[in-house]
């Protein structure tokens, strides 16, 4: 009797081990071929954020301040979504050139990426000697040396990107801790909160009747710049 | 209201095998979080949010961030399925009762747990992770089976 019931439990763990590999091959095989999640794309909601809350004087960006159109992006330097994310934004972008101003704010949005906010600093100093947007995809492109690491051995590693960028290091490892790089990184940061910001990347689109538009992934921000009539 | 509860024999049966679907979902989100797999979201629009959201590493907690919460979750189904694999072998006595007790103490602070984890879903994060509700439901089944288990086994059904 006893022995009857560990062999039926025995029986269920070894199906039950059986059947998780089965259903888990899938899985494998879409890690391989698939860069990111499926998400299924969902209407934008509507933000109470509104354009100056999300264009503070002094925030990075590209295009003319003036464009009818804002599109902001929160990202978070060690977020392998965003890293995706920098080509895709840049093609769309460049479709809609003069319409468009685009404004970048780097921010930390798990505790476990340690080397976020040195990141997002990193690319603060740089844009003091006009760089940040090199130093910006220079950070993405290298975020897997960063993985875990702890916040002066990430220094050590922005400093090697800014060498390699050319930039005035003397000037930029002053920079990396200035009170001026300091707070526009702090902003962002208190910005994403206002904004409700839950993940990264999160995209913000100002039309201009002043409306402010909240696309939550990268996909729903590609499909809804893209769609015919969304932007004139 | 009798009719309903479930002999200790078949309860723990039933404990076991939804210890092992309520693993299995957590293992799967586990490695998902350690990006050794595709977190595959189907229909339900939002999954990706929750899964990038703070509260899927370390619940969190700061400390904690470096632990997927879907690992405290598989943990909790490992003991639990270990558990009812100990009450099939040593079916009466002390031993068996402190681990149906450990068991229905579990499940109590997990249905908690889950309840915390759906309201921020629900209320903070405002989307929606099917295997983060399937894991909720599984425990909620878990909780209710271990509570409504008989305390002894009918005298008929005693061989």
């Amino acid at each position: 009797m006893k022995s009857g019931e560990v062999k039926l439990f025995v029986g269920i763990l070894v199906a039950a081990v059986a059947l998780a590999a089965v259903a888990i091959y899938p899985a494998i095989v879409a890690a391989r071929n698939t860069p990111q999640a499926v998400t299924k794309i969902r209407d934008p909601i509507k933000a109470k954020v509104t354009r100056a809350d999300l264009f503070p004087d002094g925030a990075w960006h590209k295009g003319d301040p003036k464009a009818p159109y804002l599109v902001v992006e929160f990202a978070d330097y060690q977020c392998p979504l965003c890293a995706t994310a920098v080509e895709e934004v840049k093609n769309v972008l460049a479709k809609h050139k003069d319409k468009v101003c685009y404004v970048f704010h780097g921010i930390q949005i798990q505790g476990n990426h340690t080397a976020a906010l040195i990141m997002a600093q990193a690319a603060e100093a740089a844009g003091q000697q006009g760089n940040f947007w090199e130093m910006h995809e220079a950070l993405f492109k290298n975020q897997n040396l960063f993985r875990g690491l702890p916040d002066p051995d990430a220094v050590d590693q922005v400093i090697k990107i800014a060498k390699s960028l050319g930039l005035d290091m003397m000037k930029f490892s002053a920079d990396l801790r200035n009170e001026k790089v300091l707070q526009g990184q702090a902003r962002s940061g208190k910005i994403a909160i206002e904004a409700e910001v839950q993940a990264t990347p999160t995209f913000f689109v100002v039309t201009p009747k002043g409306e402010t538009l909240k696309l939550a992934s990268l996909k729903e921000f590609v499909v809804w710049m893209t769609k015919e009539g969304n932007i004139q | 209201m009798t009719a309903v509860r479930p002999e200790p024999r078949i309860a723990n049966r039933i404990v076991f095998i939804l210890s092992l679907l309520g693993g299995a979902i957590a293992l799967y989100l586990t490695l998902a979080h350690m990006n050794y797999l595709a977190l595959t979201c189907g229909e339900i629009p939002g999954c990706a949010e929750v899964a990038a959201h703070p509260s899927a590493r370390g619940f969190g907690i700061r400390g904690l961030e470096y632990i997927p919460t879907a690992a405290f979750g598989l943990a909790m189904y490992a003991l639990m399925a270990a558990l009812s694999f100990y009450r099939a072998i040593v079916t009466e006595g002390t031993l068996h009762k402190l681990a149906r007790t450990i068991q229905r103490l579990m499940a109590t602070i997990a249905v908690g747990v889950f309840a915390y984890l759906t309201y921020l879903e629900a209320y903070v994060i405002r989307a929606w992770c099917q295997w983060c509700v399937a894991t909720s439901v599984v425990t909620v089944l878990l909780f209710l089976t271990l509570m409504l288990e008989r305390s002894s086994p009918r005298s008929d059904s005693i061989s």
